[in-house]
């Protein structure tokens, strides 16, 4: 159930008024949640629930033993416990995601030192066609495992770091796992941020609900209105066949992307946001106008700022963060944007983009320090070129998400062809801009078109977010699921 | 990971209802606020529907003014006599895109019927004297051929042959081909459009089945009811209908596929069987009649260059694509295969294509995909050659004189103009 189909439009019209009418029970609303929730997952595949019950059960229980064993002193069993809940997690998420490339990577090996192994043909014969994606070869990555698995792993990692206590039960854990809004392609959601809020009387009033349905109706508009029109008249033709464009097209193609994943994914997180804002809770943001950085290490801190900010604490500040020396820390970075890499997808290709994000960050900080720890952007002409310089990085380092291969980014920077931008249909110039447009505008126009919605009367909200959805209705086509429902 | 923190957090405990008994929720402002949201949204969603019905009927789509309308059978087609002098198009009382056939037509000319989808029909912008039956007429000009157009924009393989035979008896003509290619042409699901349910004793009342298929039997007159009322009513649930009909809401996987030597999956292999029975009866039609038939295999567009043959492998393996190594003349071959083992008679355009070549842009439209002047050209020179070679126009011509046509043509062999709507 994507949320840019009428079918989320009338589940969340079921769902809102059922919830606000059982508000007076938490145990009626929390299980209210709870059932939505897993119908909301077992609407992609049915089987899928079983993977989120197994992550919940595991990762509550792991929770409670980790507590136990800590009031109990038992500082070993704590650990054993920790260890169960990340190895049970990673082991699944590892499984689905990785094994292929584990494999394909060990048959590369086998067969260049001339081993005669078959690793793949094992692999074939032991997973079961019903894993297997549509094309029936590789191993499918149910849609949002990767930040489930990451949300319950900060719960079980807080416990053990004595940073929270455990859910007051198993249904608000499993709430807490399994909260539609948010479940399939985050934001990322910390316990110690979701739990407390069960605590609290639910929270509704005109603001909150004007301001749901402020960022659902973006939200659509984003998806619907700038990325898919993006995918489906610059990026896919292009990507689909490099050799096919001149050299100008396949930069439009790049930039195109570039704004083509960002309002798709924080078009998701604006609609999740908003969803769970009429339910009464508060996500936590993962967008903060990200091209409009200065430099990497900035881009980081307003790019799925949710997930950046889960590998800072859960890995970067562990390994020792900033402190010690050059080497150290930036060992310390590689490492984490390695984690990022790997977190999107199994490829060399996310490997590289990892790395290349480490080893910019690691060169900025080194011309910091040659300047004294001064920092560089100091007036606007330098403000400017930082600007560009940023910018052109991450336009170049996307190629390194959207080429399906090696193949397909090598034909993006050396095979060109003749079909020239005048091919690109209008509606592909039109979303670019548009796109563009919105991005870097003063904050002060959104700020006023948002403004407004929130002193509206209700009615007419309602009205703008209901031509809004009629807008969607008539732009969608076909099946253009989420591009982060991949990772 | 630290643990320096002597006492971890406590669990909450207590009674879970304390905070809403204490200051219990007003629930009612909140539904009413709710309600009232609900309300401005489906407001919001009906002024977007008219304006999209207002959008429609200035670009004369579903209306009088388009060029295609529903029937019941083939779902759509053209609609009888429009024209469009943009790219001066005129439709024959049939709907078909050619001149004409005057009352007074010689009841011994010959007459070649083509029938397919957008490239048969000249989508893209082409011109209707570019089209492939305009050339074919000058080409066989000596033989005076009767040619006729009946492609129809977004037809499946199925759709066209249906339609072909729907035709024999109005056009009585001597020679029919149908143009389909081993892609997605025959893998478009047609199971929502072309299947009807009767749902009250009129046996005119009909839906599509899709609109009913897979709810409880009580949920079936508001469906319908439901049905209509879009159909009727609103712009967006004639475009979201529209795409299903054409297939634009099915799944991702079957974007890319080509008929191959692979299995395919049981859907796949249901469709397209689907697809041959009704090439096969076609074919008994027309031997009942004594008209020719052909199945023009060409090539989907990809198949044109090695080179475009590798790159869309390469690129399109998550979509559904043959795998990698296939040879890029595999899929017509498979299904000139499959349809001589129905015992159909094929005309393989795979040569034609495959020599456009690198110069193929000339020969096709802005779009990429449907033919220019010069394509139709092509087209319509490798029926010509066929024709002589195979020597039909002696043949059908010395036919034909024998059993000379009785009328110059026949009724529209559906509900026109307007068709209903099912």
């Amino acid at each position: 159930m994507n949320f840019h189909s009428l079918g989320f439009l009338v589940f969340l019209a079921i769902v809102l008024p059922l919830f606000w009418r059982l508000s007076n029970s938490r145990q009626n609303r929390m299980l209210l949640l709870i059932a939505a929730s897993l119908f909301f997952y077992g609407s992609y595949e049915l089987w899928y629930l079983t993977l989120i019950l197994f992550s919940t059960f595991l990762d509550y229980f792991c929770g409670r033993r980790i507590y136990e064993a800590q009031r109990a002193g038992n500082r070993a069993a704590s650990r054993n416990f920790l260890l169960l809940s990340l190895f049970g997690n990673l082991g699944v998420l590892g499984f689905f995601k990785y094994t292929d490339w584990l494999v394909r990577s060990l048959q590369a090996g086998s067969d260049a030192l001339g081993l005669g192994l078959d690793l793949w043909g094992t692999r074939t014969t032991l997973v079961p066609d019903w894993l297997l994606d549509g094309g029936g070869v590789n191993i499918l990555v149910p849609v949002g495992i990767s930040f489930y698995t990451f949300q319950t792993l900060s719960y079980t990692i807080d416990i053990y770091r004595q940073k929270l206590a455990p859910a007051r039960n198993l249904r608000d854990f499993a709430l807490f796992v399994a909260f539609f809004p948010q479940l399939v392609a985050g934001p990322i959601v910390r316990a110690a941020d979701f739990l407390p809020q069960l605590e609290l009387r639910p929270r509704f009033d005109r603001a909150r609900l004007h301001e749901g349905l402020w960022r659902m109706s973006t939200g659509l508009l984003k998806k619907v209105a700038i990325a898919d029109i993006l995918g489906g008249y610059l990026v896919d033709p292009v990507f689909g066949a490099p050799e096919e464009y001149t050299l100008v097209v396949h930069v439009l193609a790049l930039y195109a992307f570039l704004f083509q994943i960002y309002f798709d994914f924080s078009g998701y997180s604006d609609i999740a946001i908003g969803a769970a804002k009429l339910l009464g809770f508060d996500l936590p943001e993962n967008f903060e106008l990200p091209y409009r950085s200065r430099s990497i290490r900035e881009f980081w801190r307003r790019w799925h700022i949710s997930l950046s900010s889960w590998v800072r604490d859960y890995i970067y500040f562990p390994l020792g963060g900033s402190r010690g020396g050059e080497l150290r820390v930036s060992r310390n970075l590689l490492v984490t944007m390695l984690v990022i890499g790997v977190w999107h997808g199994a490829s060399i290709l996310w490997v590289i983009y990892g790395l290349l994000q480490g080893a910019v960050m690691i060169g900025e900080r080194f011309f910091e320090r040659l300047r004294g720890g001064e920092e560089y952007a100091t007036n606007r002409v330098r403000s400017l070129i930082s600007w560009v310089a940023t910018f052109h990085f991450v336009v170049f380092s996307v190629l390194f998400i959207r080429a399906r291969d090696w193949d397909n980014l090598t034909g993006m920077l050396t095979q060109f062809g003749k079909l020239s931008a005048a091919e690109i249909g209008v509606w592909g110039y039109v979303a670019l801009i548009g796109g563009a447009l919105t991005h870097f505008w003063p904050r002060a126009i959104t700020e006023a078109a948002h403004q407004a919605l929130l002193k509206m009367p209700t009615p007419l909200a309602g009205l703008v977010t209901g031509i809004a959805a009629g807008l969607v209705a008539i732009l969608v086509v076909g099946d253009t699921p989420y591009i982060y429902f991949q990772f | 990971m630290t643990d320096d923190q002597a006492q971890p957090p406590a669990i909450p405990t207590g009674d879970e209802d304390a905070l809403t008994r204490a200051d219990p929720i007003q629930t009612g402002p909140i539904l009413r606020l709710l309600g009232l949201t609900l309300v401005g949204v489906l407001v919001g969603m009906v002024l977007a529907d008219r304006g999209v019905l207002a959008l429609d009927a200035l670009q004369g789509a579903g209306g009088e003014g388009s060029a295609i309308m529903r029937v019941q059978g083939l779902n759509w087609t053209n609609r009888p006599g429009f024209e469009n002098p943009e790219n001066e198009t005129r439709l024959d009382r049939f709907g078909l895109r050619n001149p004409e056939i005057p009352e007074d037509a010689p009841a011994t000319e010959l007459r070649v019927a083509g029938f397919g989808a957008s490239r048969v029909y000249g989508a893209g912008g082409a011109l209707q004297p570019w089209c492939w039956n305009y050339h074919l007429e000058d080409f066989l000009e000596a033989a005076q051929v009767r040619v006729l157009n009946g492609g129809v924009m977004g037809y499946s393989g199925l759709q066209a042959a249906r339609r072909a035979r729907l035709f024999l008896d109005a056009l009585e003509p001597d020679l029919v081909f149908v143009l389909i290619s081993p892609g997605r042409q025959m893998m478009v699901d047609n199971s929502s459009a072309l299947k009807f349910i009767q749902v009250s004793e009129d046996p005119e009342d009909t839906v599509p089945i899709d609109v009913i298929d897979g709810l409880p039997g009580f949920l079936h007159g508001p469906a319908i009811a439901l049905h209509r009322f879009g159909n009727d009513h609103s712009g967006i649930y004639r475009r979201m209908r529209a795409n299903i009909d054409v297939g634009e809401d099915r799944g991702s996987e079957i974007a890319k596929w080509r008929l191959t030597e692979d299995p395919m999956s049981p859907s796949i292999a249901e469709s397209v069987e689907r697809t041959l029975d009704e090439f096969e009866a076609l074919a008994k039609a027309c031997k009942a009649r004594g008209i020719e038939l052909r199945v023009l295999v060409y090539p989907d567009i990809d198949q044109d260059s090695d080179r475009n043959w590798q790159s869309f492998l390469r690129n399109s393996q998550a979509k559904g694509a043959p795998p990698i190594g296939t040879p890029r003349s595999e899929p017509s071959e498979q299904l000139q295969r499959l349809m001589e083992e129905r015992g159909l008679t094929v005309w393989n355009f795979y040569d034609e294509v495959s020599r456009m070549g690198s110069g193929r842009a000339r020969f096709i439209m802005e779009d990429n995909f449907h033919w220019s002047d010069l394509g139709h050209q092509v087209f319509a020179r490798g029926i010509a050659k066929r024709l002589k070679e195979e020597g039909h126009l002696e043949s059908l011509a010395s036919r034909r004189s024998q059993s000379p046509r009785s009328r110059p043509f026949g009724d529209v062999p559906f509900e026109a103009p307007g068709g209903k709507t099912p």
